[in-house]
């Protein structure tokens, strides 16, 4: 059985990976669009759109990619910890 | 006002009912996807509980798929304007791409349900089943993503 460190440990991987996942395309949308597209290049409204969902859906990927790299890689590592008791 | 044949007054109705039907029917995928995954984790882990951070995958897979939803969605509403303003073939060409991700989210969500539940369960018997999982799972996802390139193609017209 896990330790309730080892448990806190994984739950806070989780969190943080879900926030970020959940919060990363939202926020990286409308930066991209207010601030990049819209405020330095000085594009319109439609392909500002369109571009800021490009880029949200690809900074999502990013995410879920490193999420699944870091569980199939780092998600029992605590595991050889259990027997040094 | 001009209300004319291009502009009638419920041309706004077909782009609201795209923008609801992209997020309406992206989380009934997802919605199908995460609760279908989640009663194979939760079989999963009750014997093997050191392999949840593997088993989240397919939850957050699901989740993704009502996020290209929500994209589109916002996408659409952020092109509403009176009907003066809004001819009634951009309200077809919002509708059209709010069906087109919400669909394809909606299955690419079953496939998402169907291949976690059974891919948690397998993996918590036989790891290298893993791999397999993976790239079935993102072989589902991409068919929301083709959804959502369909529907970003068809919102520029």
């Amino acid at each position: 059985m896990e330790t309730n460190a080892q448990q806190f440990t994984t739950f806070k991987t989780i969190l943080a990976y879900s926030v970020f996942i959940l919060l990363a395309p939202i926020t990286s949308f409308f930066v991209s669009k207010y601030l990049f597209f819209e405020g330095i290049l000085g594009l319109n409204n439609l392909p500002s759109n369109v571009w800021s969902a490009v880029i949200s859906i690809v900074v999502l990927h990013i995410a879920l990619g490193m999420y699944i790299y870091r569980a199939y890689f780092e998600a029992d590592k605590g595991k050889p910890d259990e027997k040094i008791d | 006002m001009s209300r004319s044949d291009e502009n009638p007054i419920y041309g706004p109705f077909f782009g609201v009912m795209g923008a609801a039907s992209a997020i309406i029917f992206s989380s009934l995928g997802a919605a199908y996807g995460t609760a279908k995954s989640g009663t194979g984790i939760a079989a999963m882990s009750v014997m093997r509980p050191e392999l949840i951070m593997k088993s989240i995958i397919p939850v957050v897979m699901a989740g993704i798929i009502a996020i290209y939803g929500l994209v589109i969605a916002v996408l659409i509403a952020g092109g509403l304007k009176e009907p003066a303003e809004y001819p009634l073939f951009k309200g077809f060409v919002h509708l059209g791409a709010g069906l087109a991700v919400g669909f394809s989210g909606l299955a690419a969500g079953f496939a998402i349900g169907i291949v976690g539940d059974a891919g948690v369960r397998g993996t918590a018997q036989q790891p290298r089943l893993f791999v397999g999982m993976i790239l079935i799972l993102i072989f589902a996802e991409v068919l929301g993503l083709y959804g959502l390139i369909v529907a970003i193609y068809l919102y520029t017209k």
